[in-house]
C-alpha cells in the first residue's frame, strides 16, 4: 500500500468513527504542478488527498492559535518530519491540545523544490509527475516535456534533513525511511558555511541585499508554525510603533531579526517561511545560522522530544555562553 | 494614429532616449525573479517571463510614501524674536516651516508655548513604465476612481500627481498563462484601456502602436521606423492568437448579485480554510490600493508617512476599542472578493480586479480567486435550511 493510500484510509477512519472534525492533508491545485493544502470534513472526500514529493506545506501552521475554524475543533493532520518537529514545539509549550489532535506521520525522502523547477523554463509548468521513485517530469504550457532526477530538484532543507521520520505521530503512514545515525554523526551546515565566512561587515551588506527586496506581505510570519502571536505581531505594532512600518532594507532586517530570534529554540528550521515568500528571499538562512549557534551551545535541536522545552525555556548552569 | 517598428536590438537606445527626459521602469530578473526597477544602461529587460511578481503599482502607489514632516518647538515671546529660533533646531528645516508657525502668535502674546510647523511633501518624478501588461495598466485605470475623486468621493493628490507624469507603455500578452483570466472580466491580452502606446513583440522586434498623446510623445523617437503592412498584418495576428489562449474560469454575469446574497455563506468558511491571512494576493494585486497612515517621531521632528496595508491582516479592522469586527480568517477573506466583485462596483462603476492572476500564482497555498467566485458568485444554493443539518452534524453550538 503506498503512503497516499495509508493517508487516505486514516483519515476515512478518523472521519467516519467522529475522531475528527476535519482532517488536514494535502490535495492537487489547480493543475498537478501545484500541491495546496485540503481540509476534508466528509469521509466520501479522501479521494482528494495525495502524496508525493510536491507536498511542502507544513499543515501544522493550520493548527496555531486563532487559525482552526471552528476554533475548538478536533482536527486530524499529516505531518512529514520537519513539520513533527513543530508540532513538538507548539506541544512542548503546551500550545495545542493533544486530546484534540489527530497525528498521521508521512516518512518523507525529500521534497521538490518548486522553484528550482520553475526557473528551468521561460514557459509555464503545467504538470508534474513522478512516474517513478527518484524521478520528475515537466511539462510546460508549450508541450515540452523534461525529466529530472528528484534528488538534483530538492530543497536545499531536504538535502541536509536529519529527521526524514516524523518524531512525533498517532500512526504512520507506511515504512519508516532511512534514518542518519543522530547519535554518531552532527548535523551538516555547509549550506550556511559561505555566509559563515563573510566578515562582520559583508554579513552585514548581504542580509540588508536580500531583504531589501522584502515587501511586508507577512507570509513568512503567517505561515511559520511556530510563530503563534502572529495576528498580534510585534512587527505591526503601530501605536507604539515598535518596529518602523517603512518598507526599505534596514527596516525590513530588523523585522527579519526579530522573527529569528523569536521563533528561536523552537524554529527547526522547516523552511516553510522560504517557500512562501512571494519574492523568494532566502529566510531560512538566518533560522538555519541561528539552529546552528543554539546547536553549538546547548547541543539542542528543536522540536524533538515532547520531554524538552524550548532551549530558551531553560536554564542550566553548565551551559556555555557565545562570545 | 502612429504605428511604428521598433527593431529588437534597438530597444535598449529606445529606453535610452525615453530616460532623457524621465525615469524608466521595467521588468528585470535579479537572481531569477522578474520585478520592475529603474531602468539604467547596460540592463537587460525581461520580456520572456510574462508577469513580473509586482505589477508596476508601487511606482504611482508608493508602498511607503512620506508625506508631511512636522515638528515641535517651543517660542518664548519675552526673549526671543517671534521667528527666531527659540532652541537650535534645524534652522535648515527652511522659512516655509517657520512662517506657518505665525498664526499662532496673537493669543499667546508674552506666554512661552509651543508650536507646530509641518511640511507637505508631494513629489513626483516623470516616468515611463515600459514592458507592463495590459492587465498592469488596466488595473491602474480600476484604480483611479477610488483615488480620482469619483462618485465626488475623496481626491488623492499623492496618486494623481505621479499617475499624470506616468506614460504607460505595455507589452501584448504572447503567451498567456494559465492562471490568466483577463477575458473573463472584459480585457484582452492585447488590451488597451489604460495604455498610452501598446507594443507587440513581431518577428525581430516590436510594432508600436500610440492610443495617446503621451504614447504618440514616446514613440516620437527617430530610431523607429514606420511600421510596414506586413508587420502590422503580423502583430495583429499575434493579438488574435492570444485571445483564445486565455481561459474564461467564470461567468462575470451574476457575481455581484451572487455575492451579495451568498454573504451569510458557510462557504466561506470552507474555502478560506488554506488561507494564512497573509497580503500577498494585495501587495501583488496591480488594484489592491489599501494603506495605513503613521507617524515616526524622533524627539521634537517626525514625519507622517502612508504605508501599503491589507484587508488580511488581522489588525487592519482592529478599532480602539479592542473589537475587530473581522476578527476571524473568513470574514476577512470574503472581504477581499466581494470588495473587488461587489462594494467597489457598487460605489465606483468599475470592478477591482483585472484577471492578471498573480494573487493565484503567489499565494503560499494558491487560494484561486477563479474558484472563489465560481463558489460564491454562483446562485445561492435555495434548500439551505435542508442543507444546514448535513453539515452541522451538532459539531457547534
Amino acid at each position: 500500500m503506498s503512503r497516499e493510500e495509508h493517508i487516505r484510509e486514516f483519515a476515512t477512519a478518523a472521519l467516519a468513527e467522529g475522531r475528527v472534525d476535519y482532517f488536514i492533508g494535502w490535495q492537487q491545485g489547480y493543475n498537478s504542478s501545484e500541491v495546496i493544502p485540503v481540509f476534508i470534513r466528509d469521509a466520501a472526500e479522501v479521494e482528494q488527498l495525495v502524496w508525493n514529493p510536491l507536498c511542502h506545506h507544513n499543515l501544522v501552521t493550520f493548527l496555531k492559535r486563532n487559525m482552526p475554524d471552528p476554533p475548538d475543533a478536533k482536527i486530524g493532520v499529516c505531518v512529514k518530519g520537519c513539520d513533527s518537529r513543530t508540532l513538538v514545539a507548539l506541544l512542548q509549550e503546551e500550545l495545542v491540545d493533544k486530546d484534540k489532535l489527530y497525528v498521521v506521520g508521512v516518512p518523507c525522502d525529500g521534497i521538490v523544490d518548486r522553484r528550482k523547477l520553475e526557473k528551468e523554463f521561460a514557459a509555464e509548468m503545467v504538470a508534474i509527475e513522478f512516474p517513478e521513485r527518484g524521478k520528475v517530469v515537466v511539462t510546460t504550457r508549450l508541450g515540452e516535456t523534461q525529466e529530472f532526477a528528484q534528488d538534483a530538484v530538492l530543497l536545499d532543507v531536504c538535502r541536509l534533513c536529519r529527521y526524514p521520520n516524523p518524531v512525533y505521530a498517532d500512526d504512520t503512514a507506511g515504512p519508516l525511511e532511512t534514518e542518519p545515525d543522530r547519535k554518531h554523526t552532527q548535523p551538516d551546515w555547509t549550506d550556511i558555511a559561505d555566509y559563515e565566512n563573510f566578515s562582520d561587515d559583508d554579513k552585514q551588506a548581504v542580509l540588508e541585499q536580500i531583504y531589501s527586496t522584502c515587501i511586508r506581505c507577512f507570509a513568512c510570519i503567517n505561515v511559520c508554525p511556530v510563530c503563534y502571536c502572529w495576528d498580534r505581531c510585534v512587527n505591526r505594532s503601530r501605536q507604539p510603533e515598535l518596529v518602523s512600518q517603512k518598507v526599505g532594507a534596514k527596516e525590513n532586517l530588523l523585522f527579519q531579526m526579530i522573527h529569528m530570534m523569536h521563533v528561536a529554540g523552537r524554529c527547526p528550521s522547516c523552511g516553510a517561511c522560504d517557500r512562501a515568500c512571494p519574492v523568494e528571499i532566502p529566510l531560512y538562512l538566518l533560522h538555519r545560522k541561528m539552529n546552528k549557534e543554539i546547536y553549538d551551545m546547548f547541543g539542542f535541536e528543536p522540536g524533538t522530544s515532547l520531554d524538552e522545552k524550548p532551549v530558551f525555556q531553560t536554564f542550566r548552569i553548565e551551559d556555555e555562553f557565545g562570545d | 494614429m502612429t504605428i511604428k517598428y521598433l527593431q529588437a536590438d534597438r530597444l535598449p537606445a529606445f529606453l535610452e532616449y525615453l530616460a532623457e527626459d524621465a525615469r524608466v521602469v521595467a521588468p528585470f530578473k535579479r537572481y531569477g525573479v522578474v520585478q520592475f526597477e529603474p531602468w539604467s544602461s547596460g540592463k537587460d529587460v525581461e520580456l520572456d517571463v510574462l508577469l513580473a511578481k509586482q505589477s508596476p503599482k508601487e511606482y504611482i502607489f508608493l508602498q511607503t510614501q512620506t508625506y508631511l514632516k512636522f515638528g515641535y518647538r517651543m517660542e518664548d515671546p519675552e526673549t526671543s524674536a517671534p521667528d527666531g529660533p527659540g532652541s537650535d533646531d534645524a534652522a535648515s528645516e527652511g522659512e516655509g516651516a517657520a512662517k506657518k508657525a505665525e498664526p499662532d502668535e496673537s493669543p499667546t502674546v508674552g506666554i512661552p508655548h509651543e508650536t507646530v510647523h509641518v511640511e507637505p511633501i508631494l513629489e513626483a518624478q516623470t516616468q515611463v513604465i515600459f514592458g507592463c501588461r495590459p492587465c498592469d495598466a488596466r488595473g491602474f485605470v480600476q484604480t483611479d476612481n477610488v483615488f480620482g475623486g469619483y462618485g465626488g468621493f475623496y481626491y488623492d493628490p499623492l496618486y494623481n500627481a505621479r499617475r499624470e507624469v506616468t506614460t504607460i507603455l505595455a507589452v501584448t500578452c504572447r503567451e498567456p498563462r494559465s492562471t490568466c483570466f483577463c477575458t473573463a472580466i472584459g480585457g484582452s491580452p492585447a488590451g488597451t484601456e489604460g495604455v498610452d502606446a501598446l507594443f507587440t513583440q513581431v518577428e525581430g522586434g516590436f510594432v508600436a502602436e500610440a492610443l495617446t498623446e503621451k504614447g504618440e510623445a514616446a514613440l516620437a523617437y527617430e530610431g523607429l521606423a514606420d511600421a510596414g503592412a506586413a508587420q502590422t498584418d503580423a502583430a495583429a495576428a499575434v493579438k488574435e492568437e492570444a485571445i483564445p489562449k486565455v481561459d474564461m474560469p467564470f461567468e462575470l454575469e451574476g457575481i455581484r448579485d451572487n455575492l451579495h446574497d451568498n454573504i451569510e455563506g458557510q462557504q466561506w468558511h470552507h474555502l478560506a480554510m488554506r488561507c494564512i491571512s497573509c497580503g500577498t494576493c494585495t501587495y501583488v494585486c496591480p488594484n489592491c490600493y489599501c494603506f495605513s497612515i503613521n507617524d515616526q517621531i524622533v524627539e521634537t521632528e517626525g514625519e507622517r508617512y502612508r504605508v501599503w496595508d491589507n484587508c488580511f491582516n488581522p489588525m487592519y479592522t482592529e478599532e480602539t476599542s479592542g473589537h475587530n469586527p473581522r476578527a476571524q480568517k473568513s470574514n476577512r477573506f470574503r472581504n477581499r472578493f466581494s470588495h473587488k466583485f461587489w462594494y467597489y462596483p457598487d460605489k465606483y462603476d468599475s470592478l477591482l480586479c483585472s484577471g492578471c492572476g498573480r494573487c493565484i500564482m503567489h499565494c503560499p497555498t494558491r487560494i484561486d480567486i477563479r474558484e472563489v467566485l465560481r463558489v460564491m458568485g454562483s446562485p445561492a444554493p435555495e434548500p439551505e435550511p435542508a442543507a444546514a443539518p448535513a453539515t452541522g452534524e451538532g459539531k457547534e453550538a
